[in-house]
């Protein structure tokens, strides 16, 4: 082989491995916040992470090429369309699981780590920002699908209107309006919360 | 007033008790995140890899292997084209001599009575070296 291929190879490695390490950094950074988000649409602990998953692999699969500013609306646009995909088969499966007598519940089982108080806040301050977190859970869980995604996307993870709307494959007047209106609903659920 | 009636302050306050949710996802939770992102890298990795080797020229025995019995394909395939052309006129000429024989009155005559005897008839007929003995006994046996 040509020293100048051969360098071009030992170039293309070492790029390789950074751009591995950056994608590595920006999974991590982006992981659990994927998974609240996919988890507040899916409310199943199971399918979100599932769909965390194939939208990691799939991001690493097919555009770990892109620049690394592109990585995360890709990787919210990859996870939406998997959310969006694990929904209709969820809709199909329970219309045929409802014809069946012996269709069973798979409820999540309570994890005892996550329900256990965090050590350094007094009882009484937890107690209300475990209500608060709850009452934020609901309500988000409430909202459409669309106004949750645009404000989970823009308040969570902290998106701008351009990004979320790339992610969201929508334009960006509908993301603004989603957003003012999630907010609207969130107020007039909580505000007599605190 | 609340604090909650200020947009900022109530998208302050909303993201402050999303993160906060968000840091409280248990340990199965982040184990099973980690496996997926380690899963995801190995495989970006074995994806970028396998074509660094191409490039090397680590895998280019793939495509040459390919090339390779193409070639050989295409070269089987041609000089087994111009043999056959022969053999088929060869052919054609046996079947046209078959018909001559065949519309020959006495061929039919044989071909009436069946029997073996008459192909060895006509391929002594056709002058082969190797039936002149049975061209000799044939036409006689027949009385033709």
């Amino acid at each position: 082989m040509p020293a100048a291929l051969r360098g071009d190879v030992d170039r293309s490695a070492s790029n390789s491995q950074t751009t591995q390490h950056a994608l590595g950094r920006f999974l991590a950074s982006v992981e659990l916040k994927a998974f609240r988000i996919a988890h507040a649409a899916l409310r199943h602990e199971q399918d979100a992470l599932d769909a965390v998953q194939d939208a990691m692999l799939q991001l690493a699969r097919a555009y770990a090429d892109r620049p690394a500013e592109q990585w995360k609306p890709l990787f919210y646009r990859i996870l939406e369309n998997r959310i969006r995909d694990l929904q209709r088969r969820r809709s199909v499966r329970d219309r045929i699981m409802a014809w069946l007598p012996f269709a069973a519940d798979d409820d999540e089982t309570a994890d005892p780590l996550a329900a256990a108080p965090s050590p350094e806040l007094p009882a009484l301050r937890r107690l209300e920002i475990d209500e608060a977190i709850t009452a934020l859970e609901r309500a988000v869980g409430a909202l459409p699908r669309r106004q949750q995604q645009v404000f989970l996307l823009r308040t969570l993870e902290g998106l701008d209107v351009e990004q979320t709307a790339h992610a969201m494959g929508c334009s960006q007047g509908s993301v603004k309006t989603h957003y003012f209106r999630a907010l609207r609903a969130l107020r007039a659920e909580l505000s007599e919360l605190i | 007033m609340s604090a909650w009636d200020s947009s900022p302050e109530f998208e302050r306050r909303l993201h402050e008790l999303l993160e906060r949710q968000t840091n409280a996802a248990s340990g199965h939770v982040r184990s099973h995140l980690t496996r997926a992102r380690h899963a995801a890298l190995l495989q970006a990795g074995e994806h970028r890899g396998a074509w660094r080797e191409v490039l090397a020229g680590r895998r280019l025995w793939v495509p040459a292997g390919v090339l390779a019995a193409v070639v050989a394909g295409v070269l089987l395939l041609v000089p087994h084209r111009a043999v056959r052309s022969p053999q088929s006129a060869s052919a054609t000429a046996v079947t046209a001599q078959d018909v001559r024989l065949l519309t020959d009155r006495d061929g039919l005559a044989m071909l009436e009575d069946g029997g073996g005897q008459f192909y060895e008839w006509a391929a002594a007929q056709a002058g082969g070296p190797a039936a002149s003995g049975a061209a000799a006994n044939g036409p006689s046996e027949h009385g033709g």
